[in-house]
């Protein structure tokens, strides 16, 4: 089953996923609009592996849940060009937590 | 309470309390045994993330750079230009009995990035941002599918939690009341049955 990879940064950092290839990346500075395009995505057919700076992914209201939720696609975190501490554990922390009931140091 | 006061109703409700607590105890198994993948699964990413920030923050560095000489508007146009070269591929494999993604990434063929901008007029530093990038790519699509699984295992615990609930606190108590009542009620209508038996006698001697 093919799948797509989009990723949702800074205007820096999604020229530099374009310069490596990755060619679908939206430019946002408005969390709303960040959290639109996940629901958009998670609507549609394909799978998507969606790469989201964390600092967009932390602006965005309740994201470990709406992040846990999503079926169609897998959110991950990275750190923006500013260094801001990754949270790409955060969503699999969640996770587990919500599993097994306790939370895990990862 | 509407259960046929039969020795067979009795029989088949305690076979049925046989097989709910057997089911219960595999579920718990199975629950355990899911948490344990769980926590397996999850021990794998930490290094993988922390592979991913130390790449990223290399090709930052080189992709600084490279801005430096080459301007940002200049790195803008050749991104506009570079062709679409990945996508994911996505395969199933089973892990006690669930179906977990294993995400590839995939290069399109003809996606050569060589083509996309000319080595005169760059700098070796975008070749490093685009090379440490590309292998940064390969490893967040390692954390995906650690994140991907665990969301699926985590997705089926939860199904056999609730099904080992509902069998502890609703079926196999009902069954054990259904059985409770029905041995009452055939013990007290053998009791009703001897006392008849020993009043018929008694009229008859007397």
């Amino acid at each position: 089953m093919p799948g797509r990879i989009i990723v949702i940064a800074d205007e820096e950092t999604c020229t530099l996923f374009r310069l490596a290839g990755v060619g679908e990346t939206y430019s946002v500075v408005d969390p709303n609009e960040a959290r639109r395009i996940l629901e958009q995505f998670e609507k549609g057919e394909d799978y998507v592996l969606a790469l989201i700076s964390d600092k967009i992914a932390s602006s965005i209201d309740g994201f470990e849940e709406l992040a846990v939720n999503l079926k169609m696609v897998t959110p991950i975190t990275f750190p923006d060009r500013r260094g801001i501490p990754a949270k790409a554990t955060d969503t699999l922390r969640e996770i587990v937590k919500r599993a097994i009931g306790f939370e895990v140091a990862i | 309470m509407s259960v046929n006061v039969t020795r067979m109703e009795l029989l088949r409700l305690k076979r049925l309390l046989g097989i709910a607590e057997r089911a219960k105890s595999l579920l718990e198994e199975k629950r355990t045994i899911l948490a344990m993948e769980i926590l397996s699964t999850i021990s794998r990413a930490r290094g993988l993330i922390d592979e991913m920030e130390i790449k990223l923050r290399k090709a930052y560095q080189s992709f600084s750079l490279a801005e430096a000489t080459m301007g940002r508007s200049g790195l803008l146009g050749l991104a506009i230009k570079t062709p679409t070269r990945f996508r994911i591929e996505i395969d199933r494999r089973r892990i006690m009995g669930v179906e977990t993604p294993v995400f590839n990434l995939v290069e399109e063929a003809g996606g050569e990035r060589r083509a996309s901008y000319s080595l005169i007029g760059t700098t070796t530093y975008l070749d490093e941002a685009v090379s440490m990038m590309e292998d940064t790519l390969k490893v967040m699509v390692k954390v995906a599918e650690i994140e991907a699984t665990v969301k699926a295992l985590a997705a089926e615990l939860e199904k056999i939690k609730r099904r080992v609930n509902a069998l502890e606190h609703i079926v196999i108590p009902r069954l054990r009341r259904d059985i409770a009542f029905i041995e009452f009620r055939l013990e007290e209508m053998e009791r009703e049955h001897l006392f008849r038996i020993e009043r018929i006698v008694g009229e008859q001697q007397s």
